[in-house]
């Protein structure tokens, strides 16, 4: 997976708690300033879950809201500390102490 | 009609029965910048049917496994076509291997990924039920067909010729998508989809099969007189079927 990857990015805004589809896309435009298309969201929600690092919770006001699976919080951690790694190495290659 | 609405019912069904209210609001909110994405997203989700929302482990290998058995009868098409374009790719005179041996390897991962039948009388039943009702009409063509160039002896460059083999191309692709739904849309009541290993294999060995194949094909794409297109067309097909038959395998190994 990459930072910009759709499956990454719905796995971080999924790490505060279970989101409806709509409040997923909201939670990345605040990440990363743009939306995901609804194409791409529903279909990295659906390689999502096919991993087993997303499930579905029971049905509210007519939205299915999902939350990450403990796979689905051991993956993504994974995934962030390998792009911090990565990204803490290449801020001290150009001489940029991290933010 | 909506065209979003539209757009969506070309996603398939178990997509659209879980996603498919809520992708439907998201969509019209966001307007026609949408209507490619959506596109790309169906295309996608067709080409992957190992990811379709399912309700068992067993449900998803039951896919994979009428995923690449149909592929597995796309492969024998265009193999067919080739061979029929330049009969050398069965012989073994410069090769070796030759379509033939392939198409007997491929046969032996179509054995491994096949769904069993229950043993039970009942699923035993409705399995051979279906499938009587499911190739019926291609054989009955295919009989027809016998019987029609048996009397009349089309000759070579005639239309009727012309027709007989369109009519035998038709009847070829006619049992293939037959064969491909029977394996598709058989009941988990009557079938037990293979073990996870067993799938595996299986499509490894179709994927190896099929890139065998277009490996022998292409070796025949120029020739002394040139570029030969079918043969070109024919290797094309047979990679695009391993690249499809390996993205197949990568779902199973990561669902």
């Amino acid at each position: 997976m990459q930072a910009n990857d759709a499956q990454t990015l719905v796995l971080c805004a999924l790490s505060k708690g279970p989101l409806h589809g709509y409040a997923i896309n909201a939670a990345i435009e605040e990440l990363t300033g743009s939306r995901l298309g609804p194409g791409s969201l529903y279909g990295a929600l659906t390689r999502l879950e096919a991993k087993g690092l997303v499930e579905s919770l029971d049905e509210v006001d007519r939205a299915r809201p999902v939350q990450l699976t403990p796979e689905g919080r051991r993956v993504l951690e994974g995934e962030l500390r390998a792009m911090a790694r990565v990204a803490a190495a290449g801020l001290r290659g150009l001489g940029v102490s991290p933010a | 009609m909506n065209p979003v609405r539209l757009l969506l019912r070309l996603y398939p069904a178990a997509f659209r029965e879980r996603w498919g209210a809520a992708l439907e609001a998201d969509a019209s909110a966001a307007g026609r910048r949408s209507w490619p994405g959506l596109l790309a997203s169906a295309a996608d989700l067709w080409l992957h049917p190992v990811i379709w929302p399912a309700a068992s482990a067993s449900q998803r290998r039951h896919r994979a496994a009428a995923a690449a058995f149909t592929l597995t009868l796309a492969t024998w098409l265009v193999g067919r076509a080739g061979t029929a374009n330049d009969p050398r790719l069965t012989w073994r005179a410069h090769r070796a291997l030759n379509v033939a041996e392939c198409a007997a390897f491929m046969l032996l991962g179509a054995i491994m990924i096949m769904p069993l039948p229950r043993p039970t009388r009942q699923a035993v039943t409705a399995l051979l039920r279906r499938t009587l009702q499911a190739l019926a009409a291609p054989a009955v063509l295919l009989f027809a067909e016998l019987i029609l160039v048996h009397f009349l002896r089309p000759a070579a460059h005639s239309a009727a010729h012309l027709a007989f083999t369109a009519l035998y191309w038709f009847t070829l692709a006619l049992g293939a998508l037959q064969a491909a739904r029977i394996v598709g849309t058989v009941s988990s009541s009557a079938v037990t989809p293979p073990r996870p290993a067993r799938l595996r294999l299986g499509i490894a060995v179709l994927a190896t099969g099929c890139a065998l194949t277009a490996w022998i094909s292409l070796s025949s794409t120029v020739t002394g007189h040139g570029l030969d297109a079918v043969s070109a067309a024919t290797s094309g097909g047979m990679l695009m079927l391993t690249a499809w038959f390996l993205s197949i395998l990568r779902d199973v190994n990561e669902c």
